[in-house]
């Protein structure tokens, strides 16, 4: 540190932070980062299903930091998990399922190919521009894949880094059944090590991924794949347990630095040239909301009004079958793996008349993930009157000792709306006296049409391969946990609060860099566009430095 | 929990998941966990319903056998839990259905319950959930 005042401070160390903490700090600007979460070491990550998804390992205490949401079906503000992703170092990457797509090409352009329907825009740049980044992110967290196989991505400037990983041997038939239904299966691209990898680990296939942070290092985290590598530079400092709730500006109205409580709350100022905020879609928007001052009295860079608008969700649609390993001696389903990793973008696309938009998702099977308490929950509670005694535990024996379960899941658009939308609450404050995130919620009938079609088809599949027991768990539903758009990128500063760089309009030295600047929601879990996207602004903030 | 409710609360989980062919509720320590898990943050909110729901067990049991819940024949506590289960109180149905919820749980937290269900993706131990404090 020189003279006390950052280069950069970068407020969030997840798919936003991570990126431009390595590059900017490879680059030697002097990087501060500080993260609301602590800091775990890959063994501190509980594999134990009840503290992760029952006691929300990675989730802010709910009672003193909960978001409101207000729906159409509401007549009052309810607190509520939706739009929190992780509060630790590394953020949502590390319990992510580490499916790492590419949008296609379209999705940049979603309000020319689809006209003005809803909120949607077109993005300030495409595909081409993203492409040698999102490349580069594939490099730097380690994406295991096979390129060529899928006919619908668009360019690929090369290969994936590592090989596709190892799946269950009932792999081939599942490929088999998605072919004579015309789909063109692929392996799915995943940031995990398939080998050792930038010094660490190959995935050990233990099962506790998805929802999970991985024990060994294999999943290309930012905690694990980016954070140290920025620290090995000597430019790079992480700061965790720092809860920052405010950013500063100068009596010339360019961001100063930020202002953050420590976990005892005292505050403490960090003085900075550069001001990046990476805190996720609701948090970056409320924390923009929340810098108020004379200059910007309804929130930093708001002059617009636009922050917190456009907010967007994924829709999220998912369904599973169970195969009885008796029924199928022609199966290797006796086998044990817990992956299936097959994907197809065959219904990024929907035909016509199907929906207001003809735009679907990405479909991927796998294994039930490791969740076989919320599987036997399922099975007593799911439907009708709660089962217990001699036939719940037959119905137990049944379920994990003779059959398989195999599942697909749809990640598809969330079309951007004026009726859903951040704002400050009014009345709810969390733990620090600050006026939490009220989530304003409208869900169009297009996420139901088309994941209700979506479901259909993976349906088929399952059916083909001899799955019984199909049974939907979320039709056109909404993710709770990938957040975008409340900091519109755009080229008019009257409708957008971002310029093609995620740069404030308003304040030149302010970026705000995760899922924040969406137009649009793209038809595939957004990370490696988020990653992809932060090292493209990383470029653009070096090019500016250096010139 | 009273004492009174400790007996009821374990009486109740032995014939949730009984002991048959094969560990059950009682081998696994589901009451101990249950217990545990009611002192937990964001589940004390629970325990109103769970005083509610074993009073009201014991009281039916009295009303049908004129002892109480933990000291009847397994049959005997069938009926008890069937009766309620039949009950059309709105609130003593959502305990029920978390009565059954943390009993898996308890079961599941437990290697032993692990080794008996042959789920092969996942050590015993895996899931030895002990509720962070």
């Amino acid at each position: 540190m020189r003279s006390g005042i950052r280069d950069a401070v970068i407020i969030g160390s997840g798919a936003g932070g991570g990126p431009l903490a390595l590059a900017l700090s490879r680059a030697g600007l002097d990087v501060l980062v500080l993260e609301k979460g602590p800091r775990f070491r890959p063994e501190d990550y509980p594999a134990d299903e009840v503290a992760n998804q029952r006691h929300r390992f990675f989730l802010p205490y709910f009672e003193g930091e909960p978001h409101t949401v207000v729906t159409p079906k509401t007549t009052r503000p309810v607190r509520t998990e939706l739009g929190w992703i992780a509060t630790c170092v590394g953020g949502g990457t590390v319990h992510m399922g580490a499916y790492l797509y590419r949008f296609h090409p379209d999705d940049f352009r979603m309000r020319s190919r689809f006209g003005p329907v809803e909120e949607l825009a077109d993005w300030p740049f495409g595909y081409d521009e993203l492409e040698p980044y999102y490349a580069l992110a594939e490099r730097e967290v380690g994406v295991a894949g096979l390129a060529g196989l899928n006919p619908f991505e668009g360019p690929r400037s090369g290969p994936y880094p590592l090989p596709p990983l190892d799946s269950h041997p009932v792999t081939p038939w599942l490929e088999e059944a998605c072919r004579k239904r015309g789909l063109h299966p692929f392996p799915t691209p995943r940031s995990i090590n398939s080998r050792p990898y930038q010094g660490r680990p190959a995935c050990v296939y233990c099962s506790a991924c998805a929802g999970y942070g991985c024990r060994v290092g294999a999943k290309g985290s930012t905690a694990e794949a980016l954070l140290p590598r920025a620290e090995a530079t000597g430019h790079c400092e992480i700061r965790p347990e720092c809860m920052v709730k405010e950013v500063t500006v100068d009596r010339q109205g360019r961001a100063s630095g930020c202002v953050y409580l420590d976990k005892e709350g005292q505050e403490h100022e960090v003085p900075a040239r550069l001001v990046f905020v990476c805190a996720s879609a609701v948090e970056s928007a409320r924390l923009l909301l929340l810098s108020r001052s004379p200059r910007f009295p309804d929130g930093l860079a708001n002059g617009s009004g636009r922050i917190g608008r456009h907010l967007q969700f994924h829709g999220v649609t998912m369904g599973n079958g169970r195969l009885r390993i008796g029924d199928h001696p022609e199966l290797p389903l006796g086998a044990w793996h817990p992956f299936l990793g097959v994907s197809a973008m065959d219904h990024y696309f929907l035909p016509e008349g199907v929906s207001e938009i003809a735009k679907g998702g990405l479909l991927r099977f796998d294994m039930e993930t490791a969740a076989p308490l919320a599987a036997a929950e399922m099975l007593a509670t799911g439907s009708g009157p709660a089962l217990w005694g001699a036939e719940l535990k037959g119905r137990l024996r049944e379920h994990f000792q003779e059959h398989r379960t195999v599942g697909f899941e749809a990640f598809h658009d969330f079309l951007p709306n004026d009726r859903t939308f951040v704002e400050l609450d009014p009345e709810v404050k969390d733990r620090w006296g600050l006026p939490v995130a009220r989530i304003h919620l409208d869900v169009p009938d297009h996420h139901r049409t088309a994941g209700s079609w979506l479901l259909d088809r993976g349906f088929e599949i399952l059916d083909d391969l001899g799955a019984v027991d199909l049974r939907p768990s979320s039709v056109g539903g909404t993710s709770a946990y990938l957040v975008h758009g409340t900091c519109r990128m755009g080229t008019d500063p009257r409708t957008s609060v971002l310029n093609a760089h995620c740069q404030a309009h308003e304040v030149p030295n302010l970026y705000v860099v995760d899922g924040s600047f969406m137009p649009t929601s793209g038809g595939a879990a957004p990370t490696l566009t988020i990653l992809a996207n932060s090292f493209r602004v990383a470029g653009h903030v070096i090019a500016g430095n250096i010139s | 929990m009273t004492g009174e409710q400790q007996r009821v609360l374990a009486a109740a989980v032995e014939r949730i998941l009984p002991s048959d062919d094969g560990p059950g509720a009682e081998e696994t320590g589901a009451a101990a966990y249950i217990e545990r898990l009611l002192e937990t943050d964001g589940f004390r909110s629970w325990q109103p319903l769970f005083d509610d729901g074993l009073g009201r067990l014991e009281e039916l049991a009295g009303e049908l056998y004129g002892r109480s819940f933990s000291a009847g024949s397994p049959e005997e506590r069938d009926e008890v839990l069937r009766r309620f289960q039949a009950e059309p109180d709105r609130l003593r149905q959502a305990f029920f259905r978390k009565l059954v919820s943390f009993t898996l749980e308890g079961f599941l937290c437990d290697g032993l319950g692990w080794s008996y269900l042959e789920v092969p993706e996942l050590q015993p131990g895996y899931c030895l959930g002990k509720p962070p404090s």
